[in-house]
């Protein structure tokens, strides 16, 4: 009894192998002949790929580029893919729809790791398929010297500027002067990079703005709660404010900082604009929390999807754009403070994304 | 397979009678966790060098609510690890806790507000994923080092549904108080996480589970000729253990005040090396609640010392896998006298 049922299951999994192979292989050869040639607008496959929509950032961003494949009467034909924070699964992810969909497919990724991305390329590129990068990249490796036109564009908010004017902000809300600790990324990030090196900058333009010391937190909210109480005992009393390099440490920061009934006394900043920085923003007075910045993630998902398309539907040429248009920082916008607060969007609001020009958010090159 | 050297060992958590014997440092580790007590004095002894506010009234309460979270944690899994499993669903069954926590006392996302049944549903959910495991791990014989991988991402499956578009924030102030407010001194959560340690201790030491715990880590095999229904218990450790979490999630969600599924992000780490510490062998069948509690306050106690120390932050997480490589040596030294084979 047990043999035939082993037998039978075998047989059953030889077949379902069989009839997938074959499908695979017709769909394969389909889009190998067609790689070269234009894809109907019809066919194409809308893809945001990012780590996951437990996290506002992609929730805004997958919000964006939603926003943009409806916009041309594509919704259907989007998807979005949760990497989790997995660089393998990406890859895999994204390799399964190339395959598939050839040059019909339309990327815009947010890649798990800066080292991920040249294999990304290298599958996209193979199939013909059109890719836009974000945020993450490796230092000398950008579409503008890339083979071909498969990778269209990468696109990153600069951190420097953010980091800078959130911690100009909160110079100002001490006086200009007083004791500051820091709250940084992982280290090796480069938004993290960034955003410190604007707080430096920043420093050295308020002298009399002491910074007693600064440690990583790893953008993690209970983390940077436990290194704040350590802060605080270790400089006891002598905190004036806390410069964090996102929302959620500046969050778990604040409630250090309220846990040792120091609330309004002790200074914050944030960036990234999420929903409960900005709601302690705009009550600044009582919490303490002095800025943060707005979120562009909508911004990178729905531009990024439509550079991506229109390179796929032969709108643009990538290697007849300039340098600017291949890759990016997207255009600084001011910081939220006490007096702004209330009239930032809701960050996966979209009806202010207008895609009739897909360089209307281009800023500054990236060297 | 683990050579048990001393007869005695098995079972010796506890041992009946203490009467006439004699205290030997063997007797004595057996029953606390000696090792790790004398590293976390050695700690103190040169932060009293280096920044002596390590030991300030502020900085103590600290890190008793620091250690509040992991120590419940440790509690549950302990019970797993004495049985020779491991439980490595903490972070995935933490986000989904906190989530179901958050969604469950007043919040701006409905119009629930069950207010302190949150910590019961909290550790219901964890209690739920946990018999997931155990039911795969005793039953279907999967080795529970991939089971619990399976529902650690279980767990944060479950909580990105729950998220939805924006993390739900705790809006009762009550519930919050938990971990914020003092209660005779200290943080309320640091009395949970209390009572959680005693009635392990009390588990451990009274019930028939806590006993068996040790036989069946020390030799499968023995429990299973003497008649424990071995399956049983090694479900029911994965469900206590999974509860333990779950706890342990709603004490951080009313830390946060937000329910988030990265709250659990590097707990594993603390919890899992802190029990090791603390003198619980991964093998089964040695250790105990108390030796784990120790064992993550002082994993607690290490991360607080370096940011006091001002160690750079570039070097911190080696400096910490250091000091965790350089301590599990120092405290399993006396194991490699008895021939024990280290999985």
């Amino acid at each position: 009894m047990k043999n035939i049922r082993k037998i039978s299951t075998g047989a059953v999994a030889t077949m379902v192998v069989s009839v997938a192979l074959g499908g695979c292989g017709a769909v394969s050869s389909d889009s190998g002949s067609s790689s070269s040639e234009k894809c109907d607008k019809d066919d194409l496959q809308l893809v945001m790929s990012g780590r996951g929509l437990d996290n506002e950032y992609y929730v805004a961003e997958e919000a964006g580029a939603r926003a943009f494949a409806k916009s041309v009467g594509l919704e259907k034909n989007f998807t979005w893919i949760a990497s989790d924070g997995d660089s393998s699964k990406q890859l895999s992810q994204i390799k399964s729809i190339v395959t598939k969909s050839g040059s019909c497919a339309v990327i815009n990724v947010d890649p798990n790791e800066a080292s991920l991305l040249p294999s990304l390329v290298k599958v996209v590129q193979q199939n013909g398929a059109f890719l836009v990068s974000q945020s993450n990249r490796p230092e000398g490796l950008t579409p503008q010297g890339s083979k071909g036109d498969s990778w269209v564009a990468h696109i990153e908010i600069n951190g420097e500027p953010q980091g800078y004017a959130a911690a100009k902000e909160l110079f100002e809300s001490i006086g200009g002067k007083g004791n500051i600790v820091a709250l940084q990324g992982i280290l090796d990030n480069g938004p993290a990079k960034q955003r410190f090196a604007g707080l430096q900058r920043a420093l050295k333009e308020y002298p009399d703005v002491k910074l007693l010391d600064d440690q990583t937190a790893e953008w993690d909210r209970t983390k940077a709660q436990n290194t704040m109480q350590a802060f605080l005992s270790k400089y006891s009393g002598k905190i004036n404010a806390v410069w964090a390099a996102n929302d959620g440490m500046a969050l778990g920061a604040l409630e250090a900082i309220k846990g040792a009934k120091l609330e309004g006394e002790v200074k914050v900043s944030g960036t990234d604009g999420l929903n409960e920085a900005i709601a302690d923003v705009k009550d600044a007075d009582s919490t303490g929390f002095v800025a943060t910045t707005q979120s562009q993630a909508n911004a990178l998902g729905g531009f990024g999807l439509a550079i991506a398309y229109a390179a796929a539907t032969r709108e643009i040429t990538p290697t007849d754009e300039p340098v600017d248009h291949r890759s990016f920082f997207l255009k600084d916008i001011p910081i939220v403070t006490s007096a702004t607060a209330a009239d930032v969007p809701d960050p996966s609001s979209t009806s202010d994304l207008d895609f009739s020009d897909i360089w209307s958010q281009a800023g500054e090159a990236i060297k | 397979m683990t050579i048990v050297d001393r007869g005695a060992s098995v079972g010796t958590g506890a041992p009946p009678t203490r009467g006439r014997t004699r205290i030997t440092w063997s007797s004595l580790s057996e029953s606390l966790p000696m090792a790790a007590l004398g590293v976390l004095v050695a700690l103190t002894a040169v932060m009293l060098v280096v920044n002596a506010d390590f030991v300030s009234t502020g900085n103590l309460r600290s890190l008793a609510q620091q250690s509040a979270v992991p120590a419940v944690i440790a509690v549950g899994l302990t019970f797993v690890i004495l049985m020779g499993g491991i439980d490595l669903s903490v972070e995935g069954n933490m986000a989904m806790a906190s989530l179901v926590t958050a969604l469950l006392v007043a919040n701006d996302r409905n119009a629930a507000s069950f207010g302190a049944w949150g910590l019961l549903a909290a550790a219901a959910a964890g209690a739920g994923l946990g018999l997931v495991a155990g039911a795969a791990v005793s039953y279907l014989k999967a080795p529970s080092f991939i089971v619990t991988i399976g529902t650690w991402q279980i767990g944060l499956g479950v909580s990105q549904l729950l998220f939805g578009s924006r993390p739900p924030r705790i809006e009762d102030e009550g519930f919050r108080s938990i971990a914020n407010r003092d209660l005779l001194g200290l943080p309320s959560s640091c009395w949970v996480a209390l009572a959680v340690v005693v009635a392990g201790l009390l588990v451990q030491r009274y019930t028939r589970f806590g006993r068996y715990a040790y036989v069946i880590g020390g030799s499968t095999d023995i429990a299973l000729l003497s008649g424990i229904n071995v399956m049983r218990y090694r479900l029911l450790s994965f469900v206590l253990s999974g509860a333990c979490v779950g706890l342990a999630a709603a004490l951080a969600t009313a830390r946060t005040g937000v329910g988030d599924s990265s709250v659990g992000s590097g707990f594993l780490f603390t919890t899992v090396a802190g029990v090791v510490i603390g003198g619980t062998l991964l093998t089964g069948g040695r250790g105990g609640v108390l030796h784990s509690v120790v064992g993550v306050t002082l994993m607690v106690a290490i991360a607080n010392a370096m940011v006091l120390a001002g160690v750079s932050s570039l070097i911190q997480a080696t400096v910490q896998g250091l000091v965790v490589v350089v301590a599990v040596s120092a405290i399993m030294w006396r194991s490699r006298e008895h021939l024990r084979v280290v999985k």
